[in-house]
């Protein structure tokens, strides 16, 4: 689905740039775009291969140290609030607190295989397939608000255009993530109700 | 010193104390960490290169200046810059998309500027909810997401027009 929506829109970007360029007679424009480009996105690729790995790094350290399962343990009692029905040692809340985790850190790959996971097991336990539940709609969603601690390819840009202060703005998108959620959390329980 | 300054070195030696503590042979897993982090970064390229030849040439053609104009004055009243307009449309695609936008941004406005926090905040609180929902929901049977996505847009709507408020919070 995302592969035919990034394919629209990109035969979008070039239609309509094409076309408007040319009626405001700015096809010089237009050329010298096409062969900056190439350039320009190998230029964001190495500025953001050297943090994203140290990141990466860090942590890895975090996961293989134990960390991380530390933390999960932390997370999964809170969870258990939001998502009701589910018992607190089961498959699909570890599965949830590990994926939370991972988002949290900013751990893009280990944060997909246990999303999955956590989506599969929530689904065994409702009996309907057709529709999703509740508890499902809230996963979706927390994953759908990017709550992350350091989020790193943001601070390498800030950085590489010279910004005073590259994280300053993080406790604040921090906030704004947690109040969205917590606000789209809210929303489903109130519809959830109703329905009943 | 500000508290954004010192939370990301004191998360690093926490991790490297912590790892250390713990006895791990925490040089190789920076290694393997750091491998599979390039690696990702690296694999970013062709998605970046098509964006980002779409995205120049659209800037190139004058479009997104003139939308920008036409924007601007229904925009003002929420203090969402219209400048950052495209971010928004592209924020819940792709996350390269995004990255590409930003850049721009922060090339023609700079970070610091009122634009550059706005889009900075925003393209940090969120996620490429599209994306997400696809991979997600293409793992499990029930098929109708219900009211998931409409309500996943909104917040989306919700998180622009607050990170307006908090970029103007920022600049003090």
């Amino acid at each position: 689905m995302v592969r035919v929506i990034l394919g629209l829109t990109i035969t979008a970007m070039v239609a309509i740039s094409v076309i408007y360029g040319l009626c405001t007679g700015r096809a010089s424009e237009l050329t010298s775009a096409v062969f900056d480009s190439g350039t320009q996105a190998l230029n964001l690729v190495l500025s953001l291969t050297g943090n994203l790995a140290i990141w990466g790094g860090i942590m890895e350290i975090a996961k293989d140290s134990g960390l991380y399962d530390s933390i999960s343990k932390i997370t999964s009692p809170l969870l258990c609030k939001v998502f009701r029905g589910i018992k607190k040692d089961s498959k699909a809340i570890k599965a949830i607190s590990a994926n939370i985790t991972a988002n949290i850190l900013g751990l893009g790959n280990a944060a997909t295989p246990s999303g999955i996971e956590a989506m599969k097991e929530l689904e065994k336990e409702e009996v309907s397939h057709k529709r999703a539940t509740d508890n499902i709609v809230i996963f979706v969603l927390l994953n759908s608000t990017g709550l992350s601690l350091i989020p790193t390819s943001i601070a390498t840009l800030r950085l590489k255009y010279s910004s005073i202060n590259p994280t300053g703005t993080f406790i604040y998108s921090a906030a704004i993530s947690l109040i969205v959620t917590a606000a789209e959390i809210a929303a489903v329980k109130l519809i959830g109700r109703r329905k009943r | 010193m500000s508290i954004s300054q010192i939370l990301i070195p004191l998360i690093i030696l926490g991790i490297f104390l912590y790892g250390f503590g713990k006895k791990a042979d925490t040089f190789s897993s920076f290694c393997r960490g750091a491998k599979s982090g390039a690696k990702s970064a690296l694999e970013l390229l062709p998605t970046l290169c098509g964006l980002t030849l779409g995205i120049s040439m659209l800037k190139a053609s004058g479009i997104i200046d003139g939308l920008v104009t036409v924007i601007s004055p229904i925009l003002e009243k929420t203090g969402f810059p219209a400048e950052c307009i495209p971010l928004l449309i592209i924020r819940p695609i792709s996350g390269s998309g995004s990255l590409t936008v930003l850049e721009q941004l922060f090339g023609e406005y700079h970070p610091d500027s009122t634009i550059g926090n706005t889009a900075s905040i925003f393209a940090s609180s969120t996620e490429t909810v599209l994306y997400t929902f696809s991979i997600y929901f293409g793992a499990i049977k029930a098929k109708k997401a219900g009211y998931a996505l409409p309500l996943a847009l909104l917040g989306l709507l919700l998180t622009a027009w607050l990170s307006a408020i908090a970029a103007k919070l920022y600049a003090g």
